[in-house]
């Protein structure tokens, strides 16, 4: 109605009012389609838009929720790894404590079972009475009792012999120590006599040596090495002589006017050697 | 004494795993080895 009177009066003049309603109606679907068109291009293109934003969305999310799964993942390995290493830990350290505590306190039970039921008092009773049954046996065994034996006066009988062997026995052993000491005083006077009776016709020195030497030897040691030690006792002597006679004649001096007297070579007898001698008297 | 603990292992391993038969033989050897341990004990001391 606002149209028809905003037509101007030169239309309305041309213009019949069944041609201003056909325009009208022209006008007005035109503007229909076009509002359609209008909103159907808004629609794709709001469409697209919001394909285009569901999907940066979705992709943002998708990453979003990737870190957020490693995140997870890698803090559980971790705790998994703090798990592992922890078992360890007590499967190596705290299991071995616990099997020893255990096998520790097994023992400790058994022990006091075993206490209670047989007392350690009981078996030190059975093991003295069976130590005291083969000890009484053995007894018998050195001591020839049987059960026969076994009377008073039997008993007293071989106490009696048993005392008197161990009776002899010391008397024979106090003899024996009585016959060393009488066999070694005897040969320690026979062996002072036959010193005496084989040096008795000796230089003092050589007697002394000889007594030194053989004094406190058997007669038999006397009568094999006699002859051995003098000779050895006038070896020694020769030779500290003729060491002496060296010096002397080194050390002398010889005055102007004594005598000449006429140098003759000496014969000199040889110097025997005792070990020789005797080597060849045993030898022969 | 190292002996009787691996028995007592070996007991309580048997035990763990049903085996009462091999369980009661390791537990009768220990209270065998410690019946045994007291006697020479006993045996050591002097009768008088």
């Amino acid at each position: 109605m606002k149209n028809e009177k905003s037509l101007p009066e030169q239309a309305e003049e041309v213009l019949t009012e069944d041609s201003v309603k056909q325009i009208e109606t022209a006008i007005e679907e035109k503007i229909q389609l076009s509002v359609e068109s209008a909103l159907t291009n808004q629609d794709e293109l709001y469409a697209a838009k919001l394909e285009e934003l569901v999907g940066a969305i979705d992709k943002d999310h998708t990453d979003k929720l990737k870190r957020v799964v490693e995140a997870v993942d890698h803090n559980n390995a971790t705790k998994l790894v703090n798990v592992v290493k922890k078992y360890e830990v007590e499967l190596n350290s705290k299991a071995d404590t616990f099997k020893s505590t255990l096998v520790e306190s097994v023992s400790d039970y058994l022990d006091e079972y075993l206490e209670e039921s047989v007392p350690t008092q009981a078996i030190e009773e059975a093991t003295k009475n069976r130590t005291a049954r083969e000890v009484l046996s053995n007894l018998r065994k050195v001591l020839a009792v049987d059960s026969s034996l076994m009377s008073e006066s039997v008993k007293e009988a071989v106490m009696d012999g048993r005392t008197q062997i161990d009776e002899l026995a010391d008397k024979v052993n106090k003899l024996q120590q009585q016959n060393n000491v009488l066999k070694e005083a005897y040969n320690k006077k026979t062996a002072s006599l036959l010193l005496e009776n084989k040096t008795s016709g000796l230089p003092g020195k050589k007697k002394e040596y000889l007594v030194k030497i053989l004094g406190d030897k058997s007669p038999e040691f006397i009568k094999e090495n006699f002859n051995y030690t003098a000779k050895l006792f006038d070896k020694k002597e020769n030779e500290r002589l003729s060491v002496l006679k060296e010096e002397a004649f080194k050390k002398r001096k010889v005055k102007a006017d004594a005598p000449v007297q006429p140098i003759t070579e000496e014969k000199k007898p040889e110097s025997r050697n005792p070990y020789l001698d005797e080597l060849k008297r045993s030898h022969k | 004494m190292a002996e009787q603990k691996n028995k007592i292992i070996k007991f309580i391993q048997e035990l763990s795993s049903k085996n009462y038969a091999g369980a009661h033989k390791y537990l009768k050897s220990v209270i065998e080895d410690k019946i045994a341990k007291k006697i020479d004990r006993a045996t050591d001391k002097p009768l008088f």
